[in-house]
């Protein structure tokens, strides 16, 4: 196997979980889920060369991960559409799931496409200005987005169910 | 409600997806092979196609 292609397989290897639960959050079907994924990889492998290094690897991942998506969901609308709070699906499989998940999940089912992304973004501990150029936005657009994420957010959850959440 | 809850759960969300492991050789097959996804799709789109049909003739003729 080339080197090259080696580092690329190594790579994708270590950042599966990554990939794998950016598709599983726009996609619910497992064929869907499995379309976006070998879209994903080989959009990565085809910037592969552009890469060296400029910016971290996780940065990149998500860069190419996300805005592939988002190009894949305008363009064949099957995406999951955002629905309310009541009516969650879950992303994990596993009944026991831990409730954080299912949190997450009824929460990032809840959001639009753009929407989405930017709240994965910031979990992954991203700044605005970091979110705006991974989504090629203005950061005053994200600024305002999150704001209206969090807003929204803190009308659709009290605290008394997220203490019952938690509990 | 505070997002930054949230952080820990994301991370274990991607520990979750990075529990089945990916063979090499699907990879290199998707990267070497980048038609061989469209047949897939294709494969799917014929099917349905196919079914759309027996399905309208079987509707049909009841």
């Amino acid at each position: 196997m080339e080197l090259e292609k080696k580092n690329f397989v190594r790579i994708i290897q270590a950042n599966r979980g990554t990939i794998r639960s950016l598709c599983k959050i726009y996609y619910n079907s497992k064929e869907d889920q499995k379309d976006a994924f070998q879209d994903v990889v080989l959009q990565l492998w085809k910037s592969f060369d552009t890469f060296r290094g400029e910016s971290e690897i996780n940065t990149w991942i998500y860069r190419v991960s996300l805005n592939t998506i988002l190009t894949k969901v305008r363009k064949d609308k099957k995406s999951v559409s955002a629905e309310p709070i009541s009516n969650h699906h879950y992303y994990t499989s596993s009944a026991k799931a831990d409730d954080q998940i299912e949190l997450l999940s009824i929460i990032i089912q809840s959001l639009k496409d753009v929407d989405k992304a930017i709240m994965v973004l910031h979990l992954e501990g991203y700044r605005n200005r970091e979110i705006a150029k991974i989504l090629k936005l203005s950061p005053t657009n994200i600024s305002t987005r999150l704001n209206r994420i969090k807003s929204d957010l803190k009308k659709k959850f009290n605290k008394k169910s997220y203490a019952t959440k938690q509990s | 409600m505070q997002l930054n809850n949230l952080e820990s759960a994301w991370r274990q969300l991607k520990l979750l997806n990075s529990m089945d492991h990916i063979e090499s050789r699907e990879l290199l097959a998707i990267i070497e092979n980048p038609s061989n996804s469209n047949t897939g799709k294709l494969q799917r789109l014929v099917f349905n196609m196919i079914m759309f049909i027996i399905l309208t003739i079987v509707c049909q003729s009841g």
